[in-house]
């Protein structure tokens, strides 16, 4: 299940929860739990678009985008698994 | 650490002598109302202090069950007991040293897919547990339902139903642990082992290390554990064990690299087969209405439709709402209050007269004009990012962007460039490929910001009226077809891109909330005019005084001698000296594109900026101008972000050379083609 679902992350592109779940056949939740599993094993890393950079931008209060920015659950494969 | 039989008194985390007998433990992951029912049992009678030889709290408290004492020991809450960190190590070693007579895993019904896994763990230590089912008001508020009975059959121990914060069920509870402490009831956990293809290297690790394992301790548990990486439980077997019998045991290991994932995903397995057993979900409506509008949302290719009908909306309503205020602003409320002012500084020296004029209502005036638009279109985005759509936008992009031969994380800072392409730059910290990490900095500023919109919005329905949706529309679509095409070719050529990934968790669809819009469009416009009433102001301010300088005649001026300068490429485009000068002070900040034309032309202008340019150029200049303009290099905040992030100058100039040539190409056919079909 786990080995699944870190098969389908390297696979490349976007996935939603979501779609993982579906394609695991399990809840998002059960897939939310895996991915925390994987960060604690480093093999997944979570990225915040700029984080505090952001600060630093002179529009970062204008910034559309900044409903992306919120979401704080993106993971990314680490090196580990990238090799 | 291992601790041979007898020993046990002697570790760390469980010789203190507070403890009494009968022991209890308490287990659970973080937040799953642990803590409550260990205050619940033990009220005042508690003790909290640190585990010996560790910074990690511990609290033990004792309480009478049935007219007997017995001590109860609040573990650390842990996901797992794979030794990851202190409280981990602590949770395990005391189960497996202090023995308690019963352990209470305390799991959550509104989250059994979170609480399960260390119940796992607990039964492959084969402790005497029960479950304390808690939670279930939270999971009856979210419509989830566990049938106790069946989880109980699953699990092989009692599970009791309990509402920790309300007492409810405890009873019940505290009557299975003491059964189960005078010995009247047996309980024999299940436990996942590993997944069936690392069955037999399982059982032989477990022949070879069963002669070397500690009395006391699960020779099943520990050869899990060191298939599982388990480093602490492999280096104490390593040293318990022969040098000789290691060897055996490490080769096995070296083989079976990857055996955590087996061990894991068995335990994952048997989780989710318990869940769809024991857990009935609710259908929840809000669930369906956004699993059915992501249906389309999020399809490779109708998403894309989506997104750009949805793009396409936003400019109409931006276009058919904010131009006729922004119109009426610039034409008679900007040009009445610079009528005015003359009249009272008619008397005032000619430089007062320039400064407050020319200078400032020419410059920032202008600029405020263009606040309906950027409110509009403030308004729009917040919307969509309230109502949860945004990161469907940016999960369609990223599967166009691939198709494109374009590497995965490229597009999470190329989306921020949609705000400003500063944090796009920054932001491709998340791409671990250098190269694609660079690639992706120097097709940053192609992504059109939204000042370059804002300087569109304000232009293109002065020269187009109706049309300027779809000029402003081909435009951006241009802007993102070049930046594909140069990612496309850079990629193949240079990067030769291999596909990464990232997940991103979709928000579901709500209705929008007034007050939370309202608050960030307040927010962005507040932002805007206090950078109109700064930076803009400067810049506005350098610009007249240099269109003034040095003998006040604007044909004659220094800034007139830096167009005539580059006048010559700018005839390309249909330029004069004055949309040059515009188009040059852009690298400063892309709006003031605009404050610079209000100084040229809006402060004394009759009727209002637009109006005066429309009569000073032809819409083919004006669509030159306005693709020269969004194309042209990157601003001067972008492009230190840009050193910052490659640490060299020479990127930065490869990029700016790059759009500058871009810039100037495009401009030159936008002028040329929109001249043969008669605009």
């Amino acid at each position: 299940m786990l080995e699944q679902l870190l098969n389908e992350i390297k696979k490349g592109g976007a996935l939603s929860v979501d779609a993982l779940a579906k394609k695991l056949d399990t809840t998002p939740a059960m897939v939310r739990v895996m991915l925390e599993h994987l960060l604690r094993e480093q093999r997944l890393r979570t990225f915040n678009f700029c984080g505090s950079s952001c600060s630093a931008c002179s529009i970062n209060d204008d910034c559309v985008t900044q409903g992306v920015n919120s979401q704080q659950l993106l993971y990314t494969l680490t090196n580990i698994e990238e090799k | 650490m291992l601790h041979h039989h007898g020993q046990a008194t002697r570790s760390a985390v469980h010789s203190d002598p507070i403890f009494v007998e009968p022991l209890i433990a308490l287990a659970g992951q973080p937040n799953m109302g642990k803590s409550t029912l260990f205050n619940l049992l033990t009220g005042l009678n508690q003790h909290v202090g640190n585990w010996p030889g560790k910074t990690v709290e511990k609290r033990d408290g004792v309480f009478t069950l049935n007219g007997k004492q017995v001590c109860l020991v609040d573990l650390p809450g842990t996901y797992s007991l794979t030794a990851n960190s202190p409280e981990e190590v602590i949770a395990r070693e005391f189960i497996l040293l202090s023995r308690p007579v019963v352990t209470v895993a305390v799991v959550s019904a509104a989250n059994l897919e979170r609480s399960l896994y260390l119940v796992a763990e607990l039964a492959a230590l084969q402790t005497p547990m029960v479950v304390a089912l808690n939670m279930l008001d939270v999971a009856d508020q979210e419509g989830i339902q566990v049938n106790a009975d069946a989880l109980e059959a699953e699990l092989g121990v009692p599970v009791i139903p309990i509402i920790a914060s309300k007492a409810v069920g405890v009873r019940k509870l505290l009557d299975v642990v003491d059964e189960m402490i005078q010995g009247r009831m047996d309980v024999n956990p299940k436990a996942p082992t590993i997944r069936e293809d690392h069955y037999a290297v399982l059982q032989k690790l477990k022949v070879l290390i069963s002669d070397h394992v500690p009395a006391g301790y699960p020779v099943d548990w520990i050869a899990l554990k060191i298939l599982e990486g388990d480093a602490e439980i492999t280096a104490d077997l390593r040293s318990n064990m022969p040098s000789d019998a290691w060897h055996s045991v490490n080769n096995i290991l070296l083989q079976h690299d990857d055996a955590f994932m087996a061990v894991a995903s068995a335990r994952y397995e048997w989780i989710v087969r318990i869940i769809k057993k024991v857990v009935s979900s609710p259908n929840y409506g809000q669930i369906g209405l956004t699993e059915r509008i992501d249906r389309w949302a999020t399809h490779p290719l109708y998403g894309l439709i989506v997104l750009t009908l949805i793009l396409g909306l936003v400019f109409w309503v931006v276009f058919t709402i904010s131009a006729p205020i922004q119109q009426w602003l610039d034409g008679v409320l900007i040009t009445a209050i610079s009528e005015w002012s003359s009249g009272i500084l008619a008397s005032a020296p000619v430089w007062v007269r320039g400064i407050l004029i020319d200078g400032f209502i020419g410059g920032v005036g202008s600029v405020i004009t263009f606040l309906p638009v950027l409110v509009i279109f403030f308004m729009a985005f917040a919307l969509l990012e309230d109502i949860g759509y945004m990161a469907r936008a940016a999960y369609v992009m990223d599967n166009f962007m691939h198709l494109m031969g374009l590497h995965g994380k490229s597009f999470l800072p190329l989306f921020l460039g949609f705000g400003c392409n500063v944090p796009a730059v920054i932001g491709t910290r998340v791409i671990d490929s250098w190269s694609s990490r660079l690639l992706t900095i120097i097709l940053a500023p192609l992504v059109p910001c939204t000042a370059r919109m804002a300087v569109v919005a304000f232009i293109a329905p002065a020269f187009f009226g109706r049309n300027a949706f779809w000029v402003t529309w081909g435009i951006v679509l241009l802007s993102l077809l070049i930046l594909v095409l140069m990612g496309a070719l850079l990629n193949r050529t240079v990067f030769k891109g291999q596909r990464s990934s990232f997940i991103m968790e979709m928000p579901l669809y709500h209705v929008p909330n007034r007050r939370t819009i309202s608050l960030l469009v307040w927010q962005r416009t507040l932002s805007f005019i206090r950078k109109a009433g700064t930076s803009i102001l400067v810049i506005s301010l350098i610009v007249w005084l240099l269109s003034y300088l040095p003998g006040g005649d604007l044909n004659g001026s220094y800034l007139a001698w830096i167009g005539n300068i580059f006048e010559p490429v700018g005839r390309w485009m249909g330029f004069d000296w004055r949309l040059t000068v515009a188009l040059l002070s852009s690298f400063a900040a892309k709006e003031n594109v605009i404050a610079t034309l209000g100084v040229l032309f809006g402060g004394s202008a009759d009727s209002g900026l637009t109006a005066a340019l429309t009569a000073a150029y032809s819409p083919a200049t004006a669509l030159a101008f306005l693709v020269t303009a969004v194309l042209f290099i990157p601003c001067a905040g972008t492009v230190a972000a840009m050193r910052q992030e490659t640490g060299s100058w020479r990127w930065v100039f490869v990029s700016v050379t790059m759009m500058l040539f871009i810039s100037l190409i495009f401009g030159f056919l936008a002028y040329h083609i929109a001249g043969l079909i008669g605009l």
